[in-house]
C-alpha cells in the first residue's frame, strides 16, 4: 500500500512538474492566440477554421529556419489564401530582433510571436524549426522538424494532400 | 509514520531531488545556446584542421563535442 502510495506521489509530482506531451500527427492541433510581429493581433488559430493552416515555428538564432524561409514564401505564394494560410510563430525573446530578420530575408508573410514560448510548450517541438501542416477540421496531417534543401517538396506535398481531400 | 516508512518517504523525496536537476533546454528555449559566443571554439576553421592532424595521429574519428549547434534541429 505504501509503496502505491509512492508511485502515486512521484506520478503527482512529475504531472506538477509540467512535462508536456508532443502534438503528433492525428491530434487536434491546440489553440493558442498570439500577437503578430507587427503588433496587430491577437490572431488566433481558431480564426482559421475551415482552412489548411501550414504553422512554423522558427526563431531568427536557428540557421535551418534561414533556409527554411525563402522557401516557406514560395510556397505561401503559391496557397489560394480562402483555402490555405501560413501562420508563422517567431519564438524570439526579442520581437525587434524577429522583424528585422524578416525584413532582411525579405519574406512578406507576418509572424505571430511568441516570446514566452507558451505555444511552443504547448506543441512541445521536438526541435528548431518545426513546421505543422493542419487540416481545415484543425487535425494535424503532417510535422516536419529541421529544415534543409528539398524538404520543401515534402511540404507542398503534404499541403496538397490536404488540399485535394 | 513509522520509521521505515518516513524512510522511504526521504530515499523517493531524495530520488525525485536528482531527477528534477537532470533538466533539458527545449529546442525553443536555445537562443543563448545558439549565439556565437557560446559556440565551442571561436574558429570552425581552425578546430576543423586540428582534428584532421589529431584524428591523422590517432588513426580515429568522432566523439568529440555534442551534436546539434544549440538550434535543437539536430
Amino acid at each position: 500500500m505504501l509503496v502505491l502510495k509512492e508511485f502515486g506521489l512521484i506520478g503527482l509530482l512529475l504531472a506538477w512538474s509540467g512535462a508536456a506531451v508532443a502534438v503528433e500527427v492525428g491530434d487536434s492541433a491546440p489553440q493558442f492566440s498570439a500577437p503578430t510581429l507587427g503588433g496587430e493581433g491577437p490572431v488566433s488559430i481558431a480564426d482559421y477554421a475551415g482552412k489548411a493552416v501550414i504553422l512554423d515555428f522558427w526563431a531568427s538564432w536557428c540557421g535551418p529556419c534561414l533556409v527554411a524561409m525563402p522557401e516557406l514564401e514560395r510556397l505561401s505564394n503559391a496557397l489560394e489564401p480562402e483555402s490555405a494560410v501560413l501562420l508563422a510563430v517567431s519564438v524570439d525573446s526579442d520581437p525587434k530582433r524577429a522583424a528585422r530578420f524578416m525584413r532582411k530575408m525579405g519574406v512578406s508573410y507576418d509572424s505571430l510571436i511568441d516570446t514566452d514560448g507558451k505555444i511552443a510548450a504547448q506543441y512541445d517541438l521536438p526541435g528548431m524549426p518545426t513546421t505543422y501542416v493542419i487540416n481545415p477540421e484543425g487535425l494535424i496531417v503532417a510535422r516536419h522538424v529541421g529544415f534543409k534543401p528539398g524538404d520543401e517538396a515534402k511540404l507542398a506535398s503534404a499541403v496538397n494532400d490536404v488540399l485535394s481531400k | 509514520m513509522s520509521f521505515q516508512s518516513k524512510s522511504r518517504l526521504l530515499l523517493v523525496m531524495l530520488v525525485l531531488g536528482f531527477v528534477s536537476a537532470c533538466q533539458t533546454v527545449a529546442p525553443w528555449e536555445r537562443e543563448i545556446l545558439a549565439k556565437d559566443e557560446m559556440a565551442w571554439t571561436e574558429d570552425p576553421l581552425a578546430q576543423a584542421l586540428d582534428q584532421q592532424v589529431y584524428f591523422s595521429k590517432e588513426g580515429a574519428s568522432g566523439g568529440l563535442g555534442s551534436a546539434g549547434g544549440g538550434c535543437g534541429c539536430n
